[in-house]
């Protein structure tokens, strides 16, 4: 009786090893720049009753303008995102 | 084993050991040395077979904690340690984003200035552009469609 009950018991002392993990999770970098967050505005519309060719320029230099600032905050996306990827893999 | 995070350390490793030594010294005791002294109180004979159980129960349930012990302390060591490295990823992470953020702003400034600078020669040739160009209904209808761009679904 008392062999089987010696390897009884062996199951329930190896279950004490098992272990529970603990789960830590890392906090999603935030942007510190909020204007990133905002999307890129729309292209500027020229007015039908137009006549100057100086104004129908100025509206088209704005809307080169809001491009370059669209894209400047696409490629600080991409940069914000792969320095925060490679400061994150430091962490594994 | 999850209970065991809601107890001090100290405390818990004087539990697991005081049980573990108890389990030794019984089933040692009822194993070998037992039989000995219930040969001089024959009526506790019968008794020898559940102590020794008790004992070895006492003894698994030693084993079972020490082992829940140690894996319990190895998990809390790595926590610590990635907690460690997570709080200095986080530290390093905002200083990048303060870095991000200011040379954003230096991008920004010279992209905005430049457009100032474009807008000011638009004024200055005013007169020169103005003298010959001719805009059209036409006109502002193309360049309007191509300013909205293609009707795509967001």
């Amino acid at each position: 009786m008392i062999k089987y009950f010696l390897i009884l018991t062996v199951p329930v002392i190896l279950s004490g090893c098992l272990a529970t993990p603990v789960p830590v999770v890392p906090k999603f970098p935030q942007v510190a720049d909020q204007e990133m967050m905002q999307p890129c505005l729309n292209l500027k519309l020229t007015p039908l009753e137009t006549t100057r060719m100086s104004d129908f320029l100025g509206i088209v230099a704005d809307n080169y303008k809001e491009y370059h600032e669209c894209r400047q905050k696409v490629d600080d996306w991409i940069k914000w995102y792969n320095v925060q990827k490679k400061n994150y893999e430091t962490v594994k | 084993m999850w209970l065991l995070h809601l107890l001090p350390d100290a405390f818990l490793e004087f539990i697991v050991n005081a049980v573990l030594v108890l389990g030794v010294v019984l089933t040692l005791l009822s194993f070998f040395v037992l039989k000995y002294i219930f040969k001089f109180i024959p009526p506790l004979a019968p008794y020898r077979t559940p102590i020794q159980i008790v004992s070895v129960a006492i003894l698994a349930t030693g084993i079972y904690f020490k082992g829940g012990y140690s894996t319990e302390m190895i998990w809390r060591e790595k926590v610590r340690e990635v907690e460690a490295k997570l709080a200095e990823s986080e530290q390093k992470s905002q200083e990048l984003n303060t870095e991000l953020a200011a040379e954003r702003k230096k991008k920004q400034k010279v992209i905005r200035e430049y457009a100032v600078t474009v807008r000011d020669r638009i004024v200055e040739k005013e007169k020169i552009i103005n003298a010959d160009c001719k805009i059209i209904p036409e006109i502002i209808n193309i360049v309007n469609d191509a300013a909205r761009g293609a009707p795509v679904e967001k």
